[in-house]
């Protein structure tokens, strides 16, 4: 595949971001949710062009989208019936939950690692540690490095299943999935 | 998605891709929706790995649970080195062979003695039959000997130690001395092992005995073990006692003589006389009996070291030094003549004929003379008037001394034609002829040609007739006395 453009590349986004959005159940909002990632890309992120940079830069900017859009839901009273009143403002930093659910998550991330083998250990110990996949090769001294994919893949789905299915739960789901407009509204 | 692609999503939520992956991976995620909503998910771990503060916290959980020590032992080069295959067979095939020594060792250090014991037993077992075999063999040449050798050992039944021991011919004596050594091996480790490996070597032997089917062999081994346990105390002394080997050496069979022999027989019978005449070959020269007292030296001092070796040899040479300088009488030769009358026949040989029954032209025959001893050799004839004739022999064999004597080596034969005694009928013109066998040249000739001497040389004599001739034995030689043998000439017998 040749070198594409920026172009090319955001219109491709765009189809991904839109059928990713669409899989995870976004519904009506998955086309906002495109527009407003493929916004910040082409408002905040002009000089960006490069495809190594820009897919994981609009991969970012869609999760935290989604996060703000399950939070409006939220908010909106979409999943619960809730007062507004009873919610406090909005802090523009990392608020208290949120450090929180990041503690979890690595908790819960952690006690999982330790239930890998000692090979799996010691692949997501080489990897934090900023180690390639060559390099680790060599570290392991394996001869071809598809046993090092093979090896990471087989750990990382593992991992994944001793997560539960997903890397992050989403703050939402605890209280009820399922929006209750029609209790409300 | 890829399989391929799929095996690299794992380096996207540590960050740790290449750019070359990160531009394939990404790339690859732009045309798969499957792959772009993997990477979708895996947004959320990279993130939480993105931050120091919870990566540095995964990074201490594991570097605790992890094992320091293995993780250190994984980099070193040498469990990398393990963990190859092919290293992997090496040291499999390493670690057989080890096991194989290891085991192998194992059933040296049970087995090994067992099997030793097993080979030397049938080794011994197998010599034993050899051993059995010559004595066999020599037993059945003694007793195709006629009786005297038998009458000769009857009185040595209940022999003294040393006199007991038999004079072992060149044919077994070699084995003789192997089974010596070999028993005296045994003597050896008996004192040292209590009930050992002798008594675990006579067990497999008995285990091995029935085995062999051979039951005169066996009948005999019984009885070689009998004679070789009496001639190992006999000859071999233990290893530890230096006197008991002197003993032992001072023990050593000596060879009988004749006189030994004649000495302990009262009278042989006169089927063996014979055998006396022939006896004297038996008498080893010097050389041999030095041989074989080197023989005896050098299986008493087998396994010693050579500084006892050398003492033992001073010593024994100082022991024969000693039995020489001791006068005895039974080193006297016995002596001995054959006479026979022989015709020359018509191929060149000679044919021997019985004189009594012989009616032919005596020019035609020769008297053969042979004596068992070295000597001065005289053959005369009465010509019955007081004179004698010494007769001529048919070649001149040996130097003949100035009185007319013959040097005659032993067993050496004389012939004289008997036309220098016959008429012209062919019949004998003299009634005898006298032999005379002196070890020394005889200064008086006439002295000894008396009737009355002649008489009693006879009593002494003994005297057997045969086919082939006659032989005349002088039991109780005399050195200062020749010895005379008459032959009567027409009954050609006493």
């Amino acid at each position: 595949m040749g070198a594409l453009t920026r172009e090319e590349i955001l219109c491709r986004l765009r189809e991904r971001i839109l059928a990713f959005a669409t899989s995870r159940g976004v519904r009506e909002g998955a086309e906002d949710l495109t527009q407003d990632v493929l916004m910040v890309l082409h408002e905040k992120y002009p000089h960006v062009t490069e495809l190594t940079e820009l897919v994981p830069l609009s991969f970012q900017i869609l999760r935290y989208k989604m996060l703000d859009r399950h939070r409006k839901t939220l908010r909106h009273g979409e999943y619960n019936q809730e007062s507004v009143d009873d919610h406090m403002l909005v802090d523009p930093g990392d608020d208290p939950a949120m450090q929180a659910e990041q503690n979890e998550r690595v908790t819960h991330l952690i006690a999982a690692i330790q239930q890998l083998g000692e090979r799996c250990q010691n692949l997501f110990r080489l990897k934090l540690e900023g180690h390639t996949f060559p390099e680790i090769q060599k570290i392991l001294g394996e001869r071809s490095i598809n046993t090092i994919y093979t090896w990471d893949s087989r750990c990382r789905k593992q991992l994944l299943i001793l997560m539960g299915g997903v890397w992050e739960t989403l703050p939402l789901k605890g209280k009820g999935s399922v929006p209750n407009k029609e209790t409300v509204g | 998605m890829s399989k391929s692609w799929e095996q690299i999503l794992g380096g996207y939520a540590t960050n740790t891709l290449t750019e070359e992956e990160k531009r394939q991976l990404f790339a690859a995620a732009l045309n798969d929706q499957t792959l772009f909503d993997v990477l979708a998910d895996e947004e959320a771990l990279r993130a939480l790995l993105a931050n120091p503060e919870a990566r540095q916290r995964i990074l201490d959980s594991l570097q605790a649970s992890g094992n320091p020590q293995g993780m250190a032992a994984i980099h070193s080069p040498q469990l990398r080195w393990f963990r190859q295959p092919s290293s992997l067979a090496w040291a499999g095939s390493i670690a057989a062979m080890g096991l194989a020594l290891i085991f192998g060792w194992q059933m040296e250090e049970l087995w090994g003695p067992v099997v030793q014991e097993e080979l030397q037993a049938e080794r011994s077992l197998s010599e034993d039959k050899d051993t059995m075999a010559t004595i066999a063999q020599s037993s059945r040449m003694e007793t195709r000997k006629p009786p005297i050798r038998e009458g000769q050992n009857k009185p040595q039944s209940k022999p003294a130690p040393v006199a007991s021991m038999p004079a072992q011919s060149p044919v077994t004596e070699p084995p003789a001395i192997a089974k010596a050594s070999k028993d005296r091996e045994r003597m050896d480790e008996a004192p040292v092992a209590g009930f050992s490996k002798r008594a675990f070597r006579q067990m497999v032997k008995k285990e091995h005995l029935p085995k062999a089917k051979e039951p005169d062999i066996q009948g005999l081994e019984s009885a070689m073990d009998q004679s070789f346990s009496q001639e190992y105390r006999l000859m071999t002394p233990s290893v530890g006692n230096m006197e008991k080997r002197e003993e032992g050496f001072q023990q050593l069979p000596q060879a009988q003589t004749f006189a030994d022999r004649m000495h302990r027989s009262d009278a042989p019978s006169s089927t063996g006389v014979r055998d006396l005449f022939f006896a004297e070959k038996g008498r080893q020269p010097e050389g041999e009996r030095e041989a074989i007292g080197n023989r005896r030296a050098s299986q008493l001092f087998g396994g010693m070291s050579s500084e006892k070796e050398r003492v033992l040899e001073k010593q024994s040479l100082n022991l024969e030094m000693t039995q020489e300088a001791v006068p005895d009488d039974s080193e006297l030769p016995t002596r001995g003549i054959r006479y026979s009358f022989v015709h020359g026949t018509s191929d060149g040989k000679d044919d021997a004929i019985d004189i009594e029954h012989f009616s032919g032209s005596w020019a035609n025959l020769r008297l053969g003379i042979t004596s068992n001893v070295t000597g001065y050799l005289y053959v005369l004839t009465d010509l019955e008037n007081g004179k004698w004739k010494l007769m001529s022999p048919e070649s001149q064999t040996g130097p003949r001394s100035s009185d007319g004597a013959i040097n005659v080596k032993a067993y050496q034969p004389v012939t004289f034609p008997l036309n220098q005694l016959t008429n012209k009928f062919g019949k004998p013109a003299v009634s005898s002829v006298t032999i005379l066998l002196s070890s020394t040249p005889i200064s008086e000739l006439g002295t000894w040609l008396g009737e009355e001497r002649s008489q009693d040389q006879l009593t002494n004599r003994l005297h057997q007739p045969g086919n082939q001739g006659f032989w005349v034995m002088d039991p109780h030689p005399k050195p200062e006395t020749p010895f005379r043998v008459d032959i009567p000439l027409g009954l050609a017998q006493e």
